[in-house]
């Protein structure tokens, strides 16, 4: 008995090794490396309940940077620091794998004439199937567990690509707002010399009207403005995590890209960067695994030993091993297998969808943003000088008593809405951008003139 | 010496009393008929023996030269610019690098041979306005001639038979090649001259264009809303000024070949008579006093006045429009609008805003303003007292005493206490008190 009782304290002890490595701080930090490496960017793991951040307040001063509102949703985003608890949950379940099954102790006891009797049964029982499984199913879990820091990887970029649209659309939105509101102003201004004019008996009341008219219009559609202004802080308040504190953006122009990369080349980075792709990657190895401990096992898919004691007349103990054994005559484990090699395949050919898909992304998301440039371009060479030069020319002739202050109002109309196509084309642009990013799996600087270092997701 | 005319002047007036004096009234030519019926060639006029020579302020004479006794002419009708007035710069299309074209002056019996040749993109034609001729020589397209076309020369060649003030003009797409400055004068003088002597006699085409202000060619498609009008092709302050010498007996004569405008062209300081149209001279007893002849288009006037009273005239065409340059029609009427805090209001949108026209448009031509290129709105001159806020259909009569040139004299130097001036506020109140 001493015999035995060694051997499975030694298994329990092998069982023991195995988990002293797999902290949360290393698990953790591999992530940040991951994220780092990716993004170029800093993930930091929080307790809940804490005060904001001291950072979050200086990134607050002066409004935020389309960088310091990334790096504010990093460290604010309540939904973010849940899915770090994904790679608790992985983590746990590596820790589960390389443990041994417990040994079960029974016991039968029968009292008999004021003592322990006959028929008295001790047992100790091990699963000694999962000491042999053991390795196998610390390298499923292992691989799971790199799936599951892909997938954090993953929510990370998210989180990073909505914020930087949610900024974009809020910037120009503010822009656009400016540029409106001068509009009004054109229309107020109009209005008011119609006013005057009627009052010294120059216009009819049908005209003085008709001016009135439009005024009211534009202060109408610049209230629904201001509307959609509102909604769209509130989009990217939410991923920034702020909700008491005031906060505003203090944004730099959009400048357009130098040059436009290859589709060929950003293809081969998409493969080998989208951490969904390779987050599918480990999940097939973790099946493949899973699939050879169905194969391999399918015989003898359990297999306990043990020992037992057992009590015969008076004290006399009768010590003996236990052996349970199934006997695979009905289930050799086929259905398993089939679903095993199923489950594999299945995961093989969504890996491969899923590649074809990541590069039609790229292909798409490249074309806009091509197109997006193209346009801004446009704008930025026609649109907005000839806009310009109108206003110049009307000025003259205005000066000239050869046009009114009327037609003088319209062409600085004209150049605001100008302006106004210009920058949600630059906010196309920017968007764009940021879509092209997620297709490949990355971060490029952000798009400031003086920030541009060398791109990193590319 | 007897002078060739003083020998016509004396016969024509022997002949004449002698006819009234042997037939009945019936029996006299009906009025308007030429006073020389017959196409006799005389020989040819000469320029200050035979007649005074025409001006033509900011114009020319064409020149002749005399081939067998006939006198030959040469009008080539070609694309022309013009500056009508300092700042402006036309596109047109004239005579001999010019419109209007030079003056036609000849003698009543000269014989004229004129040679036209077409540089113009289309074909044209010389019509002779008023002129009594063959009708072969009338120039009509396709009636009385076949098209002048681009290249080509053709040649007119008739006798004058007639005096008086006429013109000359295309009669081929008249309504684009007018409107593009294609038009000049034409002076007969008599050849046995009566009434009394002109001293200074000068001629002035009248003329509407269409120039939408920064732009450099007329749009002859306009048919009322002209914005550039001239005396021989300039706007004033472009127009030359007329110089005379006090007591001189000035005549002027008028055409006008606008599109659409008649102009009553007005002469501060004098009284004048018409005494002629493209019709003839109108006798003595019928020649009617003005002080603004009517030249309705199509026409000529002229009228004769004696310069006695020295100084500086004003002679303008008295439509209001027709004295202002280039403005622009259908603005937002501002006059009499309250202005305070309007500039501020706009100039936050538009940073060179200014509001003008709320107390009238005096004196614009006066400020600097960036305004469209080759475009004159609004535009006076200077003037001895201020700027003048004319321009268009605007020229100066400059009476001087004793000068002996007629170079431009300068502005009139006013005898002290004979120019309006300003009083103080206790003068007036003195004088009207009660």
């Amino acid at each position: 008995m001493m015999k035995a009782l060694k051997y499975a304290l030694s298994v329990v002890f092998l069982g023991l090794t195995g988990c002293s490595t797999i902290t949360h701080d290393a698990v953790f930090s591999e992530e940040q490396r991951l994220v780092r490496e990716i993004t170029g960017y800093e993930i930091e793991y929080s307790d809940a309940d804490r005060e904001i951040d001291s950072r979050v307040k200086d990134y607050l001063a002066g409004g935020l940077t389309l960088d310091e509102a990334v790096r504010v949703a990093l460290l604010n985003n309540q939904g973010l620091q849940g899915t770090f608890e994904k790679l608790g949950v992985a983590r746990g379940e590596l820790i589960d794998a390389g443990l041994l099954r417990n040994p079960v102790f029974e016991a039968e006891i029968h009292f008999e004439g004021g003592g322990i009797g006959k028929g008295t049964n001790l047992n100790l029982i091990e699963e000694l199937i999962s000491v042999v499984q053991l390795p196998l199913r610390k390298q499923i879990a292992a691989s799971r567990l790199e799936a599951a820091k892909y997938e954090v990887a993953s929510e990370v970029l998210a989180l990073i690509y909505d914020t930087k649209s949610a900024y974009y659309a809020l910037q120009t939105a503010q822009s656009v707002y400016a540029l409106e509101r001068q509009n009004v102003e054109a229309f107020e201004a109009a209005a008011e010399i119609s006013r005057r004019q009627r009052e010294a008996g120059n216009v009819t009341s049908r005209e003085l009207t008709s001016n009135l008219l439009v005024f009211a219009k534009a202060r109408r559609d610049l209230a629904a403005t201001e509307q959609e202004l509102v909604v769209l802080r509130e989009r990217l308040g939410l991923l920034l995590g702020l909700w008491s504190l005031p906060w505003t953006i203090a944004p730099e122009p959009i400048t357009l890209r130098p040059e436009i990369p290859d589709a060929q080349a950003l293809e081969q980075i998409a493969l080998t960067r989208r951490p969904e792709l390779l987050r599918s990657r480990h999940e097939i190895e973790a099946l493949a695994n899973e699939l050879g401990v169905a194969e391999g096992f399918r015989l003898l898919p359990e297999l306990s030993v043990g020992v037992d004691v057992e009590g015969e007349d008076g004290s006399r103990v009768v010590p003996g091993p236990n052996l349970s054994l199934p006997i695979p005559i009905f289930n050799q484990g086929q259905g398993q297998i089939v679903q095993g090699q199923s489950k594999l395949r299945m995961a093989q050919r969504q890996y491969a969808a899923q590649a074809i898909q990541i590069r039609s992304e790229v292909r798409t998301t490249l074309q806009k943003l091509v197109s997006a440039v193209e346009l801004s371009r446009f704008d930025e060479k026609h649109l907005a000088p000839l806009s310009t030069e109108a206003v110049r020319t009307t000025q003259q002739e205005y000066n000239a008593m050869l046009t009114g202050v009327f037609e003088l109002l319209r062409s600085k109309q004209d150049e605001l809405d100008a302006a106004k196509v210009r920058a949600e084309g630059l906010r196309d642009y920017a968007l764009a951008e940021v879509e092209l990013e997620r297709a490949v799996g990355g971060v490029i600087s952000p798009l400031h003139a003086d920030e541009r270092t060398t791109e990193r997701g590319n | 010496m007897v002078t060739r005319r003083e020998l016509l002047m004396s016969g024509a007036a022997l002949a004449g009393s002698a006819m009234l004096r042997g037939r009945a009234l019936a029996e006299l030519p009906p009025q308007g008929t030429p006073s020389m019926p017959d196409e006799t060639v005389h020989e040819p006029g000469r320029p200050d023996v035979d007649y005074t020579p025409i001006v033509t302020p900011n114009g020319s004479t064409l020149p002749w030269k005399l081939v067998d006794g006939v006198k030959v002419f040469h009008l080539v009708v070609e694309p022309v610019k013009r500056e009508f007035a300092p700042g402006l710069v036309v596109d047109c299309w004239g005579y001999n690098g010019q419109t209007p074209g030079p003056t036609i002056e000849v003698v009543e019996g000269d014989r004229c041979r004129f040679y036209v040749t077409n540089r113009l993109p289309e074909p044209t034609t010389v019509h002779w306005h008023g002129i009594l001729l063959p009708n072969g020589m009338d120039g009509v397209a396709g009636l009385t001639q076949p098209y002048i076309k681009p290249g080509k020369t053709f040649k007119y060649e008739f006798t004058f038979r007639q005096h008086g003030t006429f013109m000359y003009h295309p009669h081929y797409d008249e309504m684009t090649q007018m409107a593009m400055g294609m038009n000049g004068m034409i002076v007969i003088h008599p050849r046995k001259p009566a009434g009394p002597k002109v001293d200074r006699d000068f001629v002035y085409m009248l003329s509407e264009w269409a120039i939408h202000p920064g732009s450099s060619r007329p749009d002859p498609t306009v048919m009322s809303e002209f914005n550039i009008l001239t005396l021989n092709s300039k706007a004033f302050p472009g127009t030359a000024p007329l110089v005379v010498r006090r007591g001189q007996r000035v005549r002027v004569r008028f055409g006008n070949l606008s599109a659409m405008d008649h102009h009553p062209i007005h002469l501060h300081g004098f009284q004048f008579k018409v005494t002629g149209t493209d019709g003839g001279a109108i006798p003595e007893s019928a020649q009617w006093p003005e002080t603004s002849v009517l030249v309705p288009v199509g026409s000529t006037r002229d009228i004769e006045f004696i310069a006695d009273e020295p100084g500086d005239w004003a002679f303008h065409c008295h439509m209001t429009h027709h004295v202002m340059n280039q403005m622009g029609h259908g603005l937002p009427n501002l006059l009499g609008v309250r202005t305070e805090g309007l500039d501020e209001k706009i100039q936050k949108l538009l940073p060179d805003y200014m509001t003008m026209g709320a107390n009238g448009m005096g004196g614009m031509g006066e400020m600097e303003m960036d305004i469209p290129k080759n475009s004159i709105p609004m535009n006076g001159g200077k003037g001895p007292f201020g700027g003048i806020d004319m321009g268009g259909m605007f020229t100066i009569l400059k009476v001087r005493d004793g000068i002996t040139s007629y170079e431009d004299p300068g502005w009139y130097k006013h005898p002290a206490g004979s120019v309006a001036s300003e009083v103080s506020e206790a003068e007036v109140r003195t004088i009207f008190r009660g």
